[in-house]
């Protein structure tokens, strides 16, 4: 039986031991300089997982520069509003022209603000039905935000002193590698997201039921249960950032309406006190936040055969209730842009 | 994770404040408490049970040095191999065996097999006057230990109580070996072993789906052989460094085993504590190789069969350890029947072959899967493209063999028969060179948990 023999073990005197932290600390520093070096150097490369966003965007863009002057409403906000409007009827309902401009809240809210900036006019409305994450954004790094980040790195400049060094832990070498090869030439997206599967408007297309695989609420079903009235926090940094852009637009002749996006029901959510103060009090943070905000999260919770895929993506299907209530909210609200374009008006129901 | 940054950085320096500030017997008992509170981590309700098994068996130890009775060892044995019975076998025998139905459905209690074999181990050795009883304390670390306490190695009282005598808190704590082994053995475990892993999961979960070819066969082989390796040599590395910082020197319990050039030589390089453990006191007092040629092959089958069954309660595990006998038994007979041996190059390679491929059944999840895959033995594989240089790159970059164990299985063998042991790296690199190499080691992996889950030890299974 081999023991470590003493020999072995007479290494462990001071004098080695400086040696051996020595040696550590050059190990570890040439390693993180190697890292530091490649990151640097691959930033800004483009990633296939971000294609479909930007062609996504920009076919959105190309809507907004059909309309160009003209009045319109602009929905910002992430997928659950690409799936869930119909902005066709909400044009309709509003008698204005609707552009969607949702694509995917996981690239974050600044990604999301820089995107859509250009896609106002002064008298424009901007509806903002955000899922609940984009409000309470402090700089939590998921997959989605990362690749995104990554490849469009110069829009973030205002961050904590954290953040960089935690992308950089954050970051794979699979990501890297990614980024080295690049998007390959003739690239087509697949599947059911991105511009192939998007309309004049920017709507989703081929999401009803008949398009989708047999199993297509098992996505939404099996979805996890938020915990967002748990996680909130009021002094986040996506409150500052919808401030700002709240100001821009207000600064340039629009209007704003922050109203809740659609979202699966879950039993816990009115079970579990703090989820249902949570979203009881939602409108109230808002408002508290110097935003203004109509329509009660609860009544925008719809079951699961409404959903597939996630639990904030509507099938086809159910678009136009979603829609309707939207509009239904909407016209409710004093909103002068649409009041200047004879938008139909009553009182404000918050 | 919660381990490396917490548990044992904070045991680690409570043990380096009592070692400057009080004795021996109070910093044992607090790595008695630590490592009850490492293992009640796992699963809290088994600890009484590890607890009783202590208090039994370091009661029977007292009466066995008192009386030198053969009666209370042989109540020792069959007291521990009920324990082992009970929790990991009577399912086994009442429901595969005799098909009925199993009078208890327990999860298996984590160690039970390292801790059973180490207390019948000391139990035996008093018997042999080897060893002497030490005191409750002392015997509780000896079991408790946590570097040791859940996969091995199978360590004796005679090896570890004399490093906790007088002089245990004045020698040097070898830090630089320690975390060179800690960080070796980590490396192994979560760069190689867990890389592999959703790869070789991948094809033995779909294998009546899977049409097995030559290729195929070698990735199920080669790619589970690699793992088991890795993981298991890596945690053994591992709980040799871990034990260092607190002074405890623990036995190697690999030896490079894939360079062996016959089984036999396998076996003394493959869990060797094991191995050891099973010759000392199974395969010696069944009569070894002393009462005949007949009788010593019997014995070797004995042992082999029940080492198998050590690993786990299963057809497959009595077959892995029944292939492992025929080939030892083959190994033996050869060697004493003829002169001819085979050049080292063809001796390595069919020693290679043969336990990759007993490494099937022992993965598989059932016979029928094994028979499965071996069926592929017979059907070569279609070439197709060209050799997958992207994707094997990117299996490499992504840390991820699925789709792609074969080659990366290729790739973590060559290392396994190039790289040194990690004790021969280990005692030849100066303390600098152990700096150099640890720091990247431990950042790689600390990355690499951080952005996967982390997998538990194979081994933790059996």
């Amino acid at each position: 039986m081999s023991l470590l023999d003493d020999e072995l073990i007479a290494v462990g005197h001071n004098g080695s031991m400086q040696q051996f932290l020595l040696g550590l600390l050059a190990g570890g520093s040439v390693l993180l300089l190697l890292w530091v070096a490649i990151f640097v150097i691959l930033l800004g490369h483009p990633h296939v997982h971000n294609v479909w966003v930007d062609q996504a965007y920009e076919k959105k863009m190309q809507r907004v520069r059909e309309l160009g002057t003209e009045p319109k409403i602009v929905v910002v906000a992430g997928s659950a509003t690409m799936f869930g409007l119909d902005s066709k009827q909400l044009g309709l309902a509003l008698g204005r022209p609707v552009v969607n401009m949702g694509v995917n809240a996981g690239i974050g809210p600044i990604h999301i603000v820089q995107r859509v900036k250009p896609a106002f006019n002064p008298g424009d409305v901007v509806l903002l039905p955000l899922e609940y994450p984009l409000y309470s954004f402090d700089w939590e790094i998921n997959q989605v935000f990362l690749d995104y980040l990554l490849s469009y790195p110069g829009l973030i400049v205002s961050e904590p002193w954290t953040f960089w060094p935690r992308v950089l832990w954050a970051t794979s070498v699979k990501r890297l590698y990614q980024a080295f090869l690049g998007v390959p030439e003739g690239f087509e997206v697949p599947g059911l997201y991105g511009a192939h599967n998007l309309d004049h408007n920017g709507d989703q297309i081929n999401s009803a039921l008949s398009d989708l695989h047999p199993d297509i609420h098992a996505g939404a079903a099996n979805s996890a249960i938020e915990h967002y009235g748990n996680s909130f926090k009021r002094e986040a940094f996506g409150w500052q950032l919808w401030r700002a852009y709240y100001q821009s637009i207000i600064d340039m002749g629009g209007c704003v309406l922050f109203v809740p996006p659609p979202m699966l029901e879950r039993q816990e959510y009115h079970d579990d006190p703090v989820e249902r103060d949570f979203y009881q009090n939602f409108p109230d943070y808002v408002r508290e936040a110097g935003l203004p905000y109509a329509g009660r999260p609860f009544d925008f919770m719809y079951p699961v055969s409404w959903f597939f895929d996630t639990n904030y993506h509507l099938v086809a299907e159910h678009k136009a209730d979603y829609t309707q209530a939207l509009a239904n909210l909407v016209r409710r609200q004093h909103l002068t842009c649409l009041a200047k374009d004879g938008g139909e008006e009553s009182d404000k129901d918050n | 994770m919660d381990f490396l940054i917490g548990f044992l950085p904070a045991v680690w320096l409570l043990f380096l404040l009592l070692r400057s500030m009080s004795g021996a017997n109070t910093t044992l008992m607090m790595l008695v408490a630590a490592s009850w509170w490492f293992y009640a981590a796992w699963y809290p309700l088994y600890l009484p049970l590890l607890i009783g098994s202590i208090a039994v068996n370091y009661w029977i130890g007292t009466r066995i040095a008192l009386a030198g009775s053969r009666v209370w060892l042989v109540s020792g044995v069959i007291f521990n191999l009920s324990l082992l019975g009970v929790f990991k076998y009577l399912g086994f025998i009442t429901t595969d065996i005799f098909q009925l139905k199993s009078p208890v459905n327990v999860a298996l209690p984590l160690a039970i097999s390292f801790y059973t074999f180490q207390q019948i181990a000391w139990l035996a050795d008093l018997r042999q006057n080897k060893t002497a009883v030490p005191g409750i304390i002392r015997y509780t670390f000896f079991v408790s230990f946590f570097p040791q306490l859940i996969a091995g190695p199978i360590v004796h009282a005679r090896q570890v109580v004399p490093q906790i005598a007088a002089d245990w808190l004045k020698r040097p704590i070898p830090v630089a070996l320690a975390l060179t082994f800690l960080s070796v053995g980590l490396a192994k475990k979560v760069l190689i072993a867990d890389t592999l892993a959703p790869g070789v999961d991948l094809i033995y979960g779909n294998v009546a789906a899977t049409n097995f070819d030559m290729w195929q066969v070698w990735s199920a082989a080669a790619g589970y052989g690699a793992q088991l390796y890795f993981d298991f040599s890596g945690y053994a590395d591992m709980a040799i460094g871990l034990a260092l910082l607190f002074g405890i020197r623990l036995p190697f319990n690999f030896l490079s085993p894939y360079k062996a050039v016959s089984i036999i030589d396998f076996w003394r390089r493959w869990h060797i504590t094991l191995s050891k453990f099973l010759r000392d006191y199974l395969y010696i007092p069944l009569g070894g190789s002393r009462k005949g040629r007949l009788r010593r092959y019997a014995n070797l089958m004995i042992t082999m069969l029940l080492g198998g069954l050590w690993h786990g309660a299963g057809w497959q595990f009595l077959l892995w350890g029944g292939i492992h006998g025929g080939l030892l038994t083959l190994n033996h007979l050869w060697r004493a029947v003829t002169p001819i041996r085979l050049p080292l190059f063809l001796a390595w390679a069919l020693t290679l072959i043969a336990v990759l491929l007993a490494w099937i059944p022992f993965r598989a999840d059932n016979l029928t899967d094994a028979l499965h895959i071996f069926s592929g033995l017979g059907r070569f594989p279609i070439l197709e493209g060209g050799f997958p240089t992207t994707e094997i790159v990117g299996a490499l970059m992504s840390l991820d063999a699925s789709g792609q164990v074969g080659w990366l299985a290729i790739l973590a063998m060559l290392f396994a028969l190039l790289a040194p042991s990690t004790h021969v790296l280990a005692s030849s690199l100066t303390p600098l060179q152990k700096g150099l190499l640890s720091a990247p080691l431990l950042l790689m992996v600390f990355k690499t948990i951080a952005e996967r889950p982390d997998r538990v030890f194979l081994y933790f299974n059996f």
